[in-house]
Formats: C-alpha cells, sequence, structure tokens
C-alpha cells in the first residue's frame, strides 16, 4: 500500500481492483478501451463508481499508475488512486496538496479547455502516486472537462520499460478522458439534482405515526411512479387539538400522477394541519378546503379526502366521525371478524361551490380496526383476467381473513394481496391507514 | 466474552422452542423481552437472530404448510419476529467499519425477514446497511444505487416465480456497477440459478453472506457478461396467453369434473389462483430453463394440499388440463408432465407412510 501523501486523508475503504494489467504493447486497443469505457461510465450516474471506473479503465488500458481527481465537493475534492496489481485507494484531497502537481490546479479551476501534459517523473511528489515510491517514469496529466464547470483530472503513470506515452497514446488518453469527463460531470450534477430533490421529497413523505396508549396507527404507503417516493396519494394524522382534544387522521388522492401530483397533496396536507388548529369538525375542515381549493381560472384541482376526527371514549373504545370528500368509505374490521363500511358520503373537493356532505359516527371497541384507503386498491386491474378490478368486495373479505391480526401486519397482509392481484404490475398509488382501538392489556 | 451464566450453545434450542410458542401465541412483549433476556445473558446477537428468530421463522414457514397454523397466525408471528429483530438492532449499535451494502428484496417478494436478518447480521459485522425492505422495484433499486455509494446488492428471493423480475434487476444494477449477491431459495435450493442471471455469487445464510464479504475478495467482479441468458419463447408465449391459458382450463375443468359449477365466487376464484400457480411456476421453469422449478413446486403443492386434505388428483387435473391446452408448446409439456409424475410420487408416499403409521 501506498504511503500517505502529506495532508491526504484516506476517507474510504480499499478493495481489490477489478481489472488486471494486460502486457504492456506499444499499440495500444484503442477500440477496446473506448467500448469498454462506454459501458461501464455510461451506466452509472454515482460519482464514487465513475471515478474508480476511470481510474481501472486507464490502469487495464493506457497505465500502470493513475490518479483520477474528482470535481469539488464542499472544501475537499474526491480522489481515487490505483496502481496495477493493488487496490483502489478512495481518498479526499484538499486543493494545497493537489498544488504541488505542476499545471493541476490549472485545469482543475478553470472551465475552459485545457490541453494535456507530459510531466517528468520527479515533477510529482511520490505520496501523491499510488503503489509506492520512484517506480514510475513517465507521467501524463489530462484534464476530465467538466460541463460548463470545473472538472476533474486524470494523471497516468508508467514504469520504466514500458515506453512513454507517444502521440498516440496522448490522443487516445484524450478521447478517453473527454468520455470520462462528461461520465462525471452527469454523475455529478445528477448528485446535486437529487440531494436537492431528496430534500423537497422530505417534505412530502407519508409521516412517522406514533402511536398512543389508546389508539394504534399504521400506515402503508406505494406510489406507482418508479424511481420517485411520493405520488398522488397521502394520508396524515395530527395531534389532539380544540376544546375536545380530537384527533385527526386523513387520508387521500389528488388529482393526476408523479411530482405534480405530489406538490399538490403537499398543499392540501398543510392547508389542513393549519385549519384543524382552529376546527375539529371533519365536514367543516372539508367545506373550508372546498373553498381554498375552488378553481381561480382554468387550474382544474381537486382531492379526494376522507377526514375522521378520533376520540377515547368509555371502556377503552375509541369515536371516530367520518367526513368524505369523493372518496371510497373506510371500512371496520370489528371484533367477530365481519367488515362493515362507514355509511358517510360527499363529492369531490375543489369542484362545486356547495358540498353536501353526510358524515358518519362509529364505535371502534378495543381491537377493532378502521381501515382508510385509496381507490388503487379496489381499482387495481389484474386477477385471472389481467383485467379485472380487485374490488371493494375483495378488499372487504381480505380485510376480514386478517381478524386477530396486529395491525401493521394487517396492511401489510392487505399491500401484498394487492401485489399479487396485479402480479406486481402497479398502475396506481396505493395509500393505507390503519387505525385500531388498543385491547386492555396490549400496549 | 460473555459473562458469568451465559447460556451455553446448548442451552439455545430450548429459548428457540420458547420463542416459537410466544410469537405462535401472539404475545410480542414476551417475544421481545425473551430475546432482550439472551442478549443480557450474554448469547451473540448474531446467534440470537440465527439461531432463535430465524429458526423459529423456518419452523412458523413448515407449520403454516402442515395445516397446523393458519394464515393468520403465521403473519402475526412474522410480524412478532419483525419486532424482534427491531429489538435486537435497537440494542446492538456497532459503528460501520467495512464498506455499504444495500439489501432489499426483488419486485413482488413480500418474506421480508430474511433479508432484514441478513442487513443486521452485516451491521453487527462492521458494515454500513441500507435495508430497503419487501418489494423494491427494480426503478426504487436503481435510483437508490445511484445516489448511494453502494459497493454491493444483496437481493433476496424467496420464490422461483420471481425470478423473471430478479433477472430485470441484476442486469440494472450490474449496468450501474454494482455487483449483486443473490440469496434464497428463490434462486433454487443450491441458488443453480444465481450466477445464470448473472449475479455474483449465491449465499444460502445470512452468517456465511457475511463470512464471504469478509473475507477479501469480495463484494465479486462485475466482469462482462461471459454469456447473456435469454428466455425461450416459449416462456414468453406462455406469459402472453396467460389469462386465456386459465380461462379455458377454467372451462375444461368445469366439463370434466361437474362440482365446479356449483362453486361460490371465493371458491372458483381460489381455483383459478391455483391455476395461476400453476402457469407462473411453469413459465418460471420455463424461464431458467430448469424443469426442476416446476418438479419442486409440484412436490410442495400436494404437500400443502395433502395436509389439508386435497388429494394429488386435484393437482393432476389441472396440469392435465394445461398439457393438452399447450399442444404447440413441446417444452412445457414436458415439464408438466415431470410435475404430474412428481405429483403422483409425493402423494402416494404420503398414502404409504399415513397406511404404514395407522
Amino acid at each position: 500500500m501506498a504511503s500517505q501523501a502529506p495532508g491526504v486523508e484516506t476517507a474510504a475503504s480499499s478493495r481489490p481492483a477489478l481489472t488486471t494489467v494486460p502486457a504492456a504493447t506499444a499499440e495500444i486497443d484503442a477500440h477496446a478501451l473506448l467500448a469498454e469505457a462506454g459501458r461501464r461510465l455510461s451506466g452509472s450516474l454515482n460519482e464514487r463508481r465513475c471515478l474508480r471506473a476511470v481510474a481501472e479503465l486507464a490502469v487495464a488500458h493506457l497505465a500502470d499508475g493513475a490518479v483520477v481527481v474528482g470535481p469539488p465537493k464542499g472544501p475537499a475534492r474526491a480522489m481515487v488512486r490505483l496502481a496495477s496489481g493493488g487496490r483502489v485507494e478512495e481518498l479526499a484531497s484538499r486543493e494545497d496538496d493537489l498544488a504541488q502537481v505542476p499545471g493541476l490546479l490549472a485545469i482543475l479551476t478553470s472551465t475552459a479547455p485545457a490541453p494535456s501534459q507530459r510531466l517528468a517523473s520527479d515533477a510529482v511528489p511520490t505520496s501523491l502516486l499510488p503503489g509506492g515510491a520512484g517506480q514510475f517514469a513517465d507521467l501524463l496529466l489530462v484534464p476530465l472537462p467538466g460541463t460548463a464547470a470545473p472538472g476533474g483530472a486524470l494523471l497516468m503513470a508508467r514504469r520504466a520499460g514500458r515506453g512513454g506515452f507517444d502521440a498516440h497514446d496522448q490522443s487516445l488518453a484524450v478521447t478517453f478522458a473527454r468520455h470520462a469527463g462528461a461520465a462525471v460531470s452527469a454523475a455529478t450534477h445528477y448528485r446535486e439534482q437529487s440531494e436537492t430533490m431528496a430534500v423537497l421529497q422530505a417534505e412530502l413523505l407519508p409521516p412517522e405515526l406514533a402511536s398512543t396508549d389508546r389508539m394504534e396507527l399504521a400506515g402503508s404507503y406505494q406510489p406507482a411512479v418508479g424511481g420517485l417516493l411520493v405520488g398522488g396519494d397521502f394520508y396524515d394524522v395530527f395531534p389532539p387539538a380544540g376544546a375536545t382534544g380530537s384527533v385527526l387522521v386523513l387520508l387521500g388522492d389528488v388529482c393526476g400522477k408523479g411530482a405534480a401530483a405530489a406538490a399538490l397533496t403537499g398543499k392540501v396536507r398543510q392547508t389542513l394541519r393549519a385549519l384543524h388548529l382552529v376546527e375539529q369538525n371533519p365536514s367543516t375542515l372539508l367545506r373550508v378546503l372546498n373553498e381554498a381549493m375552488l378553481p381561480r381560472g382554468d387550474d382544474g384541482q381537486f382531492v379526494t379526502l376522507v377526514a375522521g376526527s378520533v376520540i377515547p371514549s368509555d371502556h377503552g373504545r375509541l369515536r371516530m366521525t367520518f367526513a368524505t370528500g369523493g372518496h371510497p368509505a373506510p371500512l371496520v374490521l370489528r371484533g367477530d371478524g365481519s367488515v362493515e363500511e362507514v355509511p358517510a358520503t360527499g363529492p369531490l373537493i375543489g369542484v362545486l361551490p356547495e358540498l353536501r356532505i353526510r358524515t358518519a359516527t362509529i364505535d371502534l371497541g378495543p381491537g377493532e380496526l378502521c381501515l382508510l384507503y385509496s381507490d388503487g386498491v379496489t381499482e387495481a386491474r389484474g386477477g385471472a383476467s389481467g383485467i379485472e378490478q380487485y374490488g371493494e368486495q375483495r378488499l372487504r373479505r381480505a380485510l376480514g381473513t386478517c381478524h386477530g391480526m396486529p395491525t401493521a401486519a394487517t396492511l401489510e397482509r392487505l399491500r401484498q394481496l394487492v401485489s399479487d392481484w396485479v402480479h406486481g404490475d402497479l398502475r396506481d398509488d396505493i395509500a393505507m391507514l390503519a387505525v385500531r382501538a388498543r385491547s386492555a392489556g396490549s400496549h | 466474552m460473555p459473562p458469568r451464566g451465559a447460556p451455553t450453545v446448548d442451552q439455545w434450542p430450548d429459548r428457540a422452542e420458547r420463542y416459537l410458542d410466544l410469537v405462535g401465541a401472539g404475545d410480542e412483549d414476551g417475544a421481545v423481552a425473551l430475546v432482550n433476556r439472551l442478549l443480557d445473558d450474554g448469547v451473540p446477537a448474531e446467534r440470537v437472530l440465527l439461531d432463535v428468530i430465524s429458526a423459529a421463522q423456518a419452523r412458523v414457514g413448515q407449520l403454516w404448510a402442515d395445516n397446523q397454523w393458519s394464515v393468520a397466525r403465521e403473519h402475526a408471528a412474522t410480524a412478532i419476529s419483525e419486532r424482534a429483530v427491531a429489538a435486537v438492532a435497537a440494542r446492538t449499535g456497532t459503528r460501520p467499519y467495512r464498506g455499504r451494502i444495500t439489501v432489499a428484496c426483488v419486485d413482488g417478494e413480500w418474506h421480508a425477514l430474511p433479508g432484514r436478518i441478513l442487513a443486521e447480521v452485516l451491521r453487527l459485522r462492521g458494515w454500513r446497511v441500507d435495508y430497503l425492505g419487501a418489494n423494491v422495484p427494480g426503478p426504487h433499486l436503481v435510483t437508490h444505487l445511484h445516489q448511494t455509494d453502494a459497493d454491493a446488492v444483496a437481493l433476496s428471493c424467496m420464490l422461483p416465480t420471481r425470478l423473471p423480475r430478479a433477472h430485470a434487476t441484476i442486469a440494472a444494477c450490474r449496468a450501474v456497477g454494482v455487483p449483486v449477491i443473490a440469496g434464497g431459495p428463490g434462486f433454487g435450493p443450491d441458488g443453480r440459478h444465481a450466477r445464470l442471471l448473472g449475479a455474483g455469487t449465491w449465499v444460502a445464510r445470512a452468517d456465511t453472506a457475511a463470512d464471504d464479504l469478509a473475507s477479501g475478495d469480495w463484494p465479486p467482479s462485475t466482469a462482462p457478461d461471459t454469456g447473456v441468458h435469454y428466455a425461450s419463447e416459449e416462456y414468453h408465449r406462455l406469459v402472453r396467453r396467460r389469462p386465456e391459458l386459465i380461462d379455458a382450463s377454467w372451462r375444461r375443468l368445469a366439463a370434466v369434473y361437474p362440482p365446479v359449477a356449483d362453486y361460490d365466487q371465493w371458491q372458483r376464484e381460489s381455483t383459478l389462483e391455483d391455476l395461476g400457480h400453476i402457469v407462473d411456476f411453469l413459465a418460471a421453469a420455463l424461464y431458467v430453463d430448469d424443469p426442476r422449478v416446476f418438479t419442486d413446486f409440484a412436490a410442495w403443492t400436494t404437500q400443502v394440499l395433502a395436509a389439508r386434505h386435497v388429494p394429488g388428483v386435484a393437482v393432476t387435473t389441472g396440469m392435465g388440463i394445461l398439457h393438452e391446452l399447450l399442444s404447440d408448446q413441446p417444452r412445457a409439456r414436458h415439464m408438466l408432465t415431470l410435475g404430474m409424475r412428481q405429483v403422483r410420487a409425493v402423494a402416494g408416499d404420503r398414502l404409504t407412510s399415513q397406511r404404514v403409521a395407522a
């Protein structure tokens, strides 16, 4: 293993090189290098794996040792080193260490194209090079161009006896570095975008549910759009508010799918969260939300929603009052294993100026469970024919078979049954929220 | 260094038995308390995960298959074991000092506990682990890999019917440059399908996976594909015809077995589901071109049904009908023939052993 470079921190694990060096040949097989570079660099949007691939490709095809310096990331830059027959080393380096290599800082800080340059073997501190001191005779420094931003650099080294980097090698190195630079830049760009998206997405994720000594809560959420953790379905639970101290549970589905729908769920949740502090009656909440959402112009956004206030009553029971707006009514799993529908009705929210809402109140006995769900469950298409909807009847029956199961296991089983129904081919978001009155003695 | 009075290895089976009783009774508090007591007594966390929780879970599956436990009881027990694993994890913080591993169940795979236990074992051995849970769609996994510096993916697959999706996921992981460690009997009892589908390796147990990962030759390399596996034309044809095949099978079944005419909706749906399973396992066998996928399913189904007093002929009838319908799919027919033979052999063995027992 190389001795530690001055001021260079070892940041990550080392691992074996994935490729071995062929016998030194004067004629580098340009096609083999560029084909493998295409395969390995085009698939990855991960900075670290790109930098490693660049080092491995350089050592497999062009050089006996390579140092890859990545684009800036905070005060340091990622650096990957590899010598033939050795292991990949992953380090973090600061610019003042890199200043010891002639011309390197100019490459790393410039957004303009820069030429490659051969360096004398003693121009670079041996501690910066991989695989031990004094073994390299010829060095070639090549920029990894960024896209309209400073990129990275690739320093390649050959041992004495292999022959220096001739014009053909340099030309190939520059072509390879252009591919590599584009891949690293894309990965950097992706990282920055996904870090931003993670922050925004975190605001829209389903909440962590906190069960209480009277009420057990569990949620299940699966967006249909691949790669996205949020979608147009949502649920939430707001802590006790008002004179009655009622908890509000809600589950809804906004029009549309994907990111645009997810953004709207954020607005709806935030509106309801604030409203719940001053108004706890579910039907009034829905009416106010409706007014807030009524079309201004032609944006035509709407939402279906079920909202329920939950108040603990005597003998371990929970009293729940529901209002729905164009949403499937909640189901109740009774202590005897039977399943009932909560008879609440109401129209879509955000379309009509006047809402006719019929609220319904139920009592949940100890151990009994109330299920709020989105139509992604009942409208899931599959079955033997592949096109039949799962339907409310199957859902009720499935819920009945969950009698005696823990709350989280109940949701897991329902989700699994729907997934089996569609053969894993989910086309719509699915959300479920379960509220269970705790049995005496359970926690 | 276990404290004084630590239970010895040969005492654990008793605890495992006791643990099984507790999860079977739905006693979450009791099961978690037992696990905590074992840790208090100095039993290594990894042994609690594998010899107690994982061992009990294997028994739970068997108890369901033997019709001794209901589906509800099995699910409740599994949910409690999830909590028990969480309790072990909460007690044992190991600072990661090795690389980073992503653990996920293949798309459509809901048996999450083995993957969860692997994740905790790897954490205990110093790996940084991202556990993505059950049923991870390929695009979610790939997005995660782009966004993290995972050294490898551990992919769990318990049922061979998920193999086509597992294959797609493995290919996607390799395309982004991350090697895959396959795990679970879905890849075959000896993992024989894992390599075929491009996984770097297959591991039978969480602790051997951790041993291998620590050996230094891991994660396995992402060398270029030497031979890419392509599913046969017969596989694709069977999958396309699935709805039509099940429908046609149902109508033929009604012709040869009149009582199905009086089935209610749920009996009918359950029969359609059974026919669907036969088609799906046949498709999986065609996908990897290995009749054992289908004959293993035939043997297992026969045992599960026999435990519920359903005779083997109920299975062979469905397979026989498919055999007739698939006149233009010779490979599938061959597998169905082997499957029917397997059902008769297993059902016959059971009858014989029952007579001997009587």
